[in-house]
């Protein structure tokens, strides 16, 4: 809902644009998410006075604190993890001045009659305008209890008619499809969908946001955004780091849950989807969904044909021996002695890929390759559009009858960025030929820094667009279509460790790009 | 000659020559391989690139050395082709010389430079009537060229000429001795060239933080419905800054902007007080707002001071807003009575922006600034009566 009546001194292309008055309840305020990314990113947006003057934060945890203990600790911890520090300590008094709590039991509805009390009385003193934000940032199993209890309170809907009432769940929005259809029937009793804001940091990275102006605002692209031309996509998303101490959350979620289901099937949707109508968010996010609709959804028997699965075990990184991750896991039972266990035969994947065929006129016929890994040799985040070699190779007789097709790469992250790879002569009598990059980074271009993630998604929220959020059905579609490798990966015996700490994943992997198609290799961006 | 500063930034400069386009693309090739050779020397990668042109007349040739440091900022984070521009038009000879450097900064992903190319133009006597002839084939081809002119707009050489090949003409309405006139002369031009140029002022951009601050004030429901009973502008800025005590620039732009974005008429009412305040009147349907800018001696750090009062039919309700602008502290200072917010007074930071700043915010804009050129019509409209 918009407010009626609009501020005619805001509109315009100079002033960049502030969220409106509001006050954010962060449920799990004394949480790992809250200290090391969502205050610290509520505190640029201050500094950049991106935040309204009626704005307000308050936190919402069982530990017992008063507004001021509640103040020190965010002092603590922003100092701590936000990128500058608090800087200036006059800006930090007058946004920390703006700090609340509230401590209570998630399932305690006296807490919520506290809340709500404590919010009326900030829409009276600091201006918050009725509008609120209610962040789930604690464990998933408090979702639908914190959704319950907003419900029973009656602060699930707006108060007065120019005023809104948004949540914005954290994922994961359930661990498959029915405890997906769970969550979101619980949260769908309470809230509707346009209050939802399902976060996907994800989708708050420039050079995501990017991949939309590229394909529709350069008319040289998307002619050859076909299967006349390209040959498939590789999406990849690769960590250095293994499991560490999450080997826990590891456990449980393993490649497939914890990267894949989320944030690269958001990526896949905008590499493939149809042009929107419009730049709505919901004409975005439809042709998302149309694109996940068109995905070939492939049976339990045919799971070893579109995916395959990897563990690391001992190896090397940054030039160092490093365990296995079933050897993480021996290592971090034997140091909790008394406290939780974990597998240690686990058959977890730390390294998952996927093959998605979309059966639209678009693509007929080219795969997507999807991976993501742990420990592999360095740390990368890209979309690499492979184009079909050119029809009959002129330069036979020549030293160049290996031309590469040439190849589009999207960097996500590090040094976003794009490369278009191409085949140049060499200059000279004889008809050499070697590729060359033809390289543009956002840092260089345009010599500054890409705003947080948790920023860009944090003001979206409060200004009501949930363009990068994610809908509802999508989320639903990718636990459908990963369903069955989810169930054949936790019924069937893995033969793990199948890949060394530092390499690029499991030989199987390899083979499969391969099958079929000799000349199709995976980067090692 | 290789220069490096404190701010990561290496310029390669050559020496002044007679000007001659193809000197100078032998200098500007020479210049890149001696960077090339130097750059695998040193293991550094430097790549050159190019957003845009920019133009920049200087008039006063002893100004030209101050702008490096503008010029490197503005690359850093713009790489573009900058073309410096100085004349003599009292001197007796006739000369045309042309000079060209590299400037490369290290950008944040380590270990990469990032260069822009400039070639200095300087003219002498008769020769500063060829210049905007002879810099127009430097000009990168299918490139956005803009024109930073640091001066007084006027209907001659150079000006006229490369008028007529910028897409943007940047501005400021700060430099001359009269505002006034400045102003109604841009708005004039902008007028005039609207469909081949935009124009911008940066004295405009240097509102910017200011007006966003006040739009931000009326973000709040309960003081946006204050807004349609706002009755009295009072803006105060520093006796000093403008000749006879005419209302400062900035001061007056900003009340085009409030007469544009509320629509408010102008009504034929117009004092000048021996005070040296200029109270205006304006018409909203039938509510009547009155202005005052007026100079005033009292304000300490301050550069603009301005009272909003809002005040409902029955005159009972008031509610008042006083926004300061401080240089000192770098900060606004707000303070706010009304009947239901309670809090009273805000600070907030903000860094002034400094001169390449507001260059680069003018550079990101491409076409029209429609809202600036609205304020400054309405600006023109209200000197026209003064
Ligand atoms: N950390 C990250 O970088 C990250 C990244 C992506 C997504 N996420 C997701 O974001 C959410 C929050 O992450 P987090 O790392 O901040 O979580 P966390 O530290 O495990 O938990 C957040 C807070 O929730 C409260 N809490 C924990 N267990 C509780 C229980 N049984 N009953 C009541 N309150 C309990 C705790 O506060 P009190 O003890 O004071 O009540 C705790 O400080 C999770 O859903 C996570 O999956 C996190």
């Amino acid at each position: 809902m918009t407010s009626e009546m609009e501020n005619p001194l805001r509109e315009e292309m100079r002033m960049e644009r502030k969220a409106p008055p509001c006050a954010i309840v962060i449920f799990g305020a004394s949480g790992d998410l809250n200290k090391r990314k969502l205050t610290p990113a509520l505190y640029s947006l201050y500094q950049q006075h991106l935040l309204s003057n009626g704005f307000a934060m308050v936190g919402f945890t069982r530990t017992k604190m008063d507004h001021q203990t509640f103040r020190t600790l965010m002092t603590e911890t922003t100092k701590e993890f936000a990128e500058g520090g608090i800087g200036d300590t006059a800006v930090w008094e007058s946004f920390s001045q703006k700090l609340f709590y509230v401590s209570g039991d998630p399932n305690d509805p006296k807490a919520y009659q506290e809340l709500k009390e404590l919010l009326n009385n900030l829409d009276r003193e600091q201006g918050t305008a009725c509008n609120r934000v209610f962040y789930l940032s604690t464990p998933p199993e408090l979702y639908t209890p914190i959704v319950k209890q907003l419900g029973a309170a009656g602060m699930n809907r707006a108060s007065t008619p120019d005023s809104w009432v948004r949540i914005i769940i954290e994922k994961p929005f359930g661990y498959d499809l029915p405890s997906a259809l769970k969550l979101n029937g619980d949260v769908g009793q309470i809230f509707e969908e346009d209050q939802v804001y399902r976060i996907d940091h994800y989708l708050g990275k420039e050079t995501v946001q990017n991949i939309l102006v590229f394909r529709f605002a350069n008319g040289i692209f998307e002619p050859i955004w076909n299967r006349n031309f390209i040959d498939h996509v590789q999406i990849t998303a690769a960590e250095s780091v293994g499991a560490g101490d999450r080997v826990g959350y590891y456990e449980a979620s393993g490649a497939l849950r914890d990267m894949i289901q989320n944030h690269l099937m958001q990526v896949f949707s905008l590499v493939a989807m149809e042009p929107p109508v419009s730049l709505d968010a919901n004409a975005i996010r439809d042709e998302k969904q149309k694109v996940m609709m068109a995905v070939y959804p492939f049976t339990h028997q045919e799971v070893p044909r579109f995916a395959v699965r990897g563990q690391y075990g001992a190896g090397a990184s940054n030039g160092k021996p490093v365990l296995g991750f079933r050897e993480e896991i021996k290592a971090f039972n034997a140091k909790s002695k008394g406290g939780r266990h974990y597998n240690e035969e686990s058959d977890a994947p730390t390294y998952a890929m996927v093959r998605l065929m979309v059966n639209n006129w678009r693509w007929a016929g080219v795969p997507f390759f999807i991976r993501s890994g742990k420990r592999m040799p360095k740390r990368v985040s890209e979309v690499a559009i492979q184009f079909k070699r050119v029809p009959h190779l002129l330069f036979k007789q020549t030293k160049a009858d290996r031309i590469e097709p040439n190849s589009l790469v999207i960097r996500i992250q590090p040094d976003e960025g794009i490369t278009l790879k191409f085949g140049a002569k060499m200059p000279g009598q004889a008809v050499h030929i070697r590729e060359v990059n033809m390289d543009f980074q956002y840092g260089q271009q345009f010599g500054r820094h890409s705003p947080e993630a948790y920023e860009r998604l944090l003001l979206d929220c409060m200004l009501g667009d949930p363009t990068l959020f994610a809908r509802r059905d999508m989320v639903e579609k990718g636990w459908e279509l990963l369903g069955p490798v989810l169930d054949i990966w936790s019924e069937q015996k893995a033969n793990f460790p199948n890949y060394e700490a530092g390499s690029w994943g499991p030989i199987e992997a390899d083979e499969f790009i391969a099958h079929g198609a000799p000349h199709r290799r995976w980067r090692k961006p | 000659m290789i220069t490096s500063d404190a701010a990561n930034t290496e310029i390669i400069d050559q020496i002044m020559k007679p000007f001659d386009l193809r000197t100078i693309e032998k200098d500007l090739r020479e210049l890149w391989k001696q960077k090339e050779d130097a750059a695998e020397e040193n293991k550094v990668t430097s790549t050159r690139a190019c957003v845009s042109n920019l133009l920049i007349y200087e008039d006063q040739e002893d100004e030209i050395n101050t702008l490096t440091e503008t010029i490197i900022d503005v690359t850093k984070h713009h790489p573009c082709r900058v073309i410096v521009m100085s004349s003599k038009a009292n001197s007796l000879e006739d000369k045309l010389e042309a000079g060209v450097s590299a400037i490369c900064s290290f950008t944040i992903s380590q270990g990469k430079q990032i260069c822009s190319e400039q070639i200095m133009v300087k003219a002498e006597g008769s020769a500063v009537k060829r210049l905007s002839a002879s810099v127009m084939p430097l000009l990168v081809s299918d490139l956005p060229v803009n024109l930073w002119w640091r001066g007084v707009p006027v209907d001659t050489q150079p000006f006229s000429g490369l008028l007529g090949c910028a897409n943007r003409v940047i501005l400021d309405s700060s430099y001359s001795t009269r505002p006034t006139a400045f102003l109604s002369v841009l708005a004039t031009l902008a007028r005039q060239r609207f469909k081949e140029v935009a124009f911008s002022d940066i004295n405009w951009s240097r509102l910017t933080q200011l007006r966003s601050h006040i739009a931000g004030l009326f973000d709040v429901p309960d003081l946006l419905a204050y807004l349609k009973d706002l009755s009295k502008v009072t803006i105060e800025f520093p006796s000093s800054t403008t000749d006879q005590d005419l209302p400062a620039p900035q001061a007056m732009l900003l009340v085009g902007w409030f007469m544009s974005r509320l629509n408010w008429g102008l009504t034929e009412d117009i004092l000048r007080s021996r005070t040296g305040a200029t109270i205006l009147k304006f018409l909203r349907g039938e509510h009547e707002i009155t202005v005052e800018m007026t100079p005033s001696t009292k304000l300490e750090n301050q550069d603009l001071k301005l009272t909003l009062t809002m005040a409902d039919n029955t005159g009972w309700q008031e509610a008042r807003i006083v926004i300061m602008r401080n240089y000192a502290y770098n900060a606004i200072e707000t303070k706010l009575e009304t009947p239901t917010i309670c809090w009273l007074k805000d600070v907030a930071r903000y860094e002034m922006p400094t001169e390449s700043e507001l260059i680069l915010s003018e550079l990101e804009i491409l076409g029209h600034d429609v809202i600036y050129e609205n304020a400054l019509e309405c600006t023109a409209q209200i000197i026209e009566k003064m």
